[in-house]
């Protein structure tokens, strides 16, 4: 079996775009939060959200290159040219049967209402265009990456809700493992647009938070009341270490685990027993203890029920070990397919730039959480070991464990 | 010719090169569609509905196999409209 090694990240972040940039903000305890007042006017339960600035497709790709991305697949081609070159790896080495693309997306909404109001409008299909189709796909990140840089290996997307991203990069990383693929592209997407949050909205599950909106989004808090929507991109470059070590690529991190679960009950509200078998599956696969994680980046979004039901499954299995937690969506809100790969960057981030990210917002934890080591202030210490929790609606799971080299 | 088909013409030219990123001078009636300004078939997709959009003329989609050069399409337009 080959070792998996990432070379590369870029992120379209709420806290950012530059790897520097945010992982200050991490550390500092920045926020992408933000109210949208069309929301109000939509008739919105809630107006928060992340909010993407200053990004502008435009410079790094052109109009023809853009034609048929939608909003997510545009979030994935810039974060994935930032990956290539944070990855010192050109366009051309991509153009390969040895290299591909698998990226997380759930959903491509604002493409569908666009054109089922046009076609209404128009009173025709025909003033569409070419790109009402492929915008529509739930594939569109994928298909217009791998054309883009014209891989010739894997094209897939991962729709597994909020576990898409942890499971395109463990899909990517499995391909490598077994030789099929010595470079893949691998990250998530989250379109960040009203029409993709909508039915989220109408379920209850937003923060209605009314006051500051950069203390809305509360993972772990005694008064937590729900997530906050976000998203952008996070790609990485996953490559076999052989590959990597040819070219004498910078490797950051090793791929040490992946494992999935399902939890096979209820259909948004965790049972927590998936969490702690993928947890432990994640364990044994990489032949390690609980006291060799350094950190747990957790899923926890906010949510009352999300929140107790992970944090009991990490209590039970780290026991007396419990290694420091934190969910880093207190400052980015929910990046929902996007971030299970968005939160390795932002872990690795932390490995590279010495410290761990507190739970921003977290002034008063719940009791219940008390066997937990909560980061209450960020800790100056780089964590090493990282365990990177995702669990999707569906009882969904995916855990990834990453060793970050310095 | 007249004025009205020139002006015509002159705005199918213009609408290329704004919708599809080429630089106006390379634009002319004889430039090819394809070889010479790199459009596709999903382009011409697109240059019906910018032409219906912009210009305010229905082109019929199987006019879009007979069209090789800017003039071409220019010629055509300018007939319809």
């Amino acid at each position: 079996m080959e070792q998996v090694a990432i070379t590369g990240m870029g992120l379209v972040s709420s806290l950012g775009h530059e790897l520097d940039a945010v992982a200050d903000a991490l550390r500092h305890g920045a926020s992408g939060i933000v109210r949208d007042n069309e929301r109000v006017k939509l008739g919105f339960r809630t107006p928060l959200t992340g909010s993407i600035r200053d990004f502008d497709p435009a410079v790094v790709l052109s109009r023809n290159e853009r034609r048929s991305m939608s909003e997510p697949a545009l979030y994935g081609a810039v974060a994935s040219l930032r990956a290539l070159a944070d990855a010192n790896l050109s366009r051309e080495k991509m153009r390969s049967p040895q290299a591909g693309v698998i990226i997380g997306n759930d959903s491509s909404a604002d493409a569908a209402r666009w054109t089922a109001d046009e076609t209404r409008r128009e009173g025709t299909t025909r003033l569409l265009g070419s790109a009402a189709v492929i915008n529509g796909m739930n594939s569109s990140p994928s298909m217009t990456l791998s054309v883009l840089l014209g891989t010739k290996g894997v094209c897939w997307t991962m729709s597994s809700a909020c576990a898409s991203g942890a499971n395109a990069i463990g899909l990517g990383s499995m391909l490598i493992a077994m030789g099929q693929q010595d470079v893949v592209l691998v990250g998530g997407v989250q379109e960040i647009n009203w029409t993709a949050m909508a039915g989220f909205d109408a379920l209850g599950a937003f923060s209605t938070w009314d006051g500051d909106p950069t203390a809305a989004s509360r993972p772990f808090s005694a008064d937590r009341a729900g997530l906050v929507p976000s998203g952008g991109g996070a790609m990485l470059i996953l490559e076999s270490m052989r590959h990597a070590r040819a070219r004498s690529a910078r490797i950051r991190a090793r791929v040490h685990a992946y494992t999935y679960s399902s939890d096979g009950e209820h259909i948004t509200t965790p049972d927590g027993d998936g969490a702690k078998r993928c947890m432990r599956s994640a364990l044994a696969m990489a032949e390690m203890c609980p006291t060799d994680i350094d950190y747990v980046s957790a899923h926890a979004t906010g949510t009352p029920a999300g929140d107790a039901v992970e944090a009991l499954a990490i209590a039970d299995v780290f026991g007396d070990a419990c290694p420091p937690v934190s969910s880093t969506k207190g400052m980015t809100g929910h990046e929902c397919w996007m971030s299970g790969a968005s939160e390795v960057i932002y872990s690795l981030l932390m490995a590279e730039h010495g410290f761990i990210a507190a739970n921003k917002n977290l002034d008063r934890p719940d009791d219940a959480f008390r066997n937990l080591n909560l980061v209450m202030e960020t800790i100056p210490m780089a964590p090493r070991m990282i365990l990177s929790n995702s669990f999707g609606f569906g009882g969904t799971n995916a855990c990834l464990i990453v060793e970050a080299f310095r | 010719m007249n004025d009205a088909s020139d002006d015509i013409r002159s705005r199918v030219e213009d609408l290329l090169s704004e919708e599809f990123d080429i630089a106006r001078d390379l634009v002319v009636p004889s430039a090819r569609l394809k070889g010479d300004l790199g459009l596709d078939s999903i382009d011409g997709v697109d240059l019906l509905v910018a032409i219906e959009k912009k210009l305010g003329v229905r082109v019929d989609a199987g006019l879009l196999g007979r069209w090789i050069t800017v003039g071409d399409v220019g010629n055509c337009v300018a007939a319809l409209q």
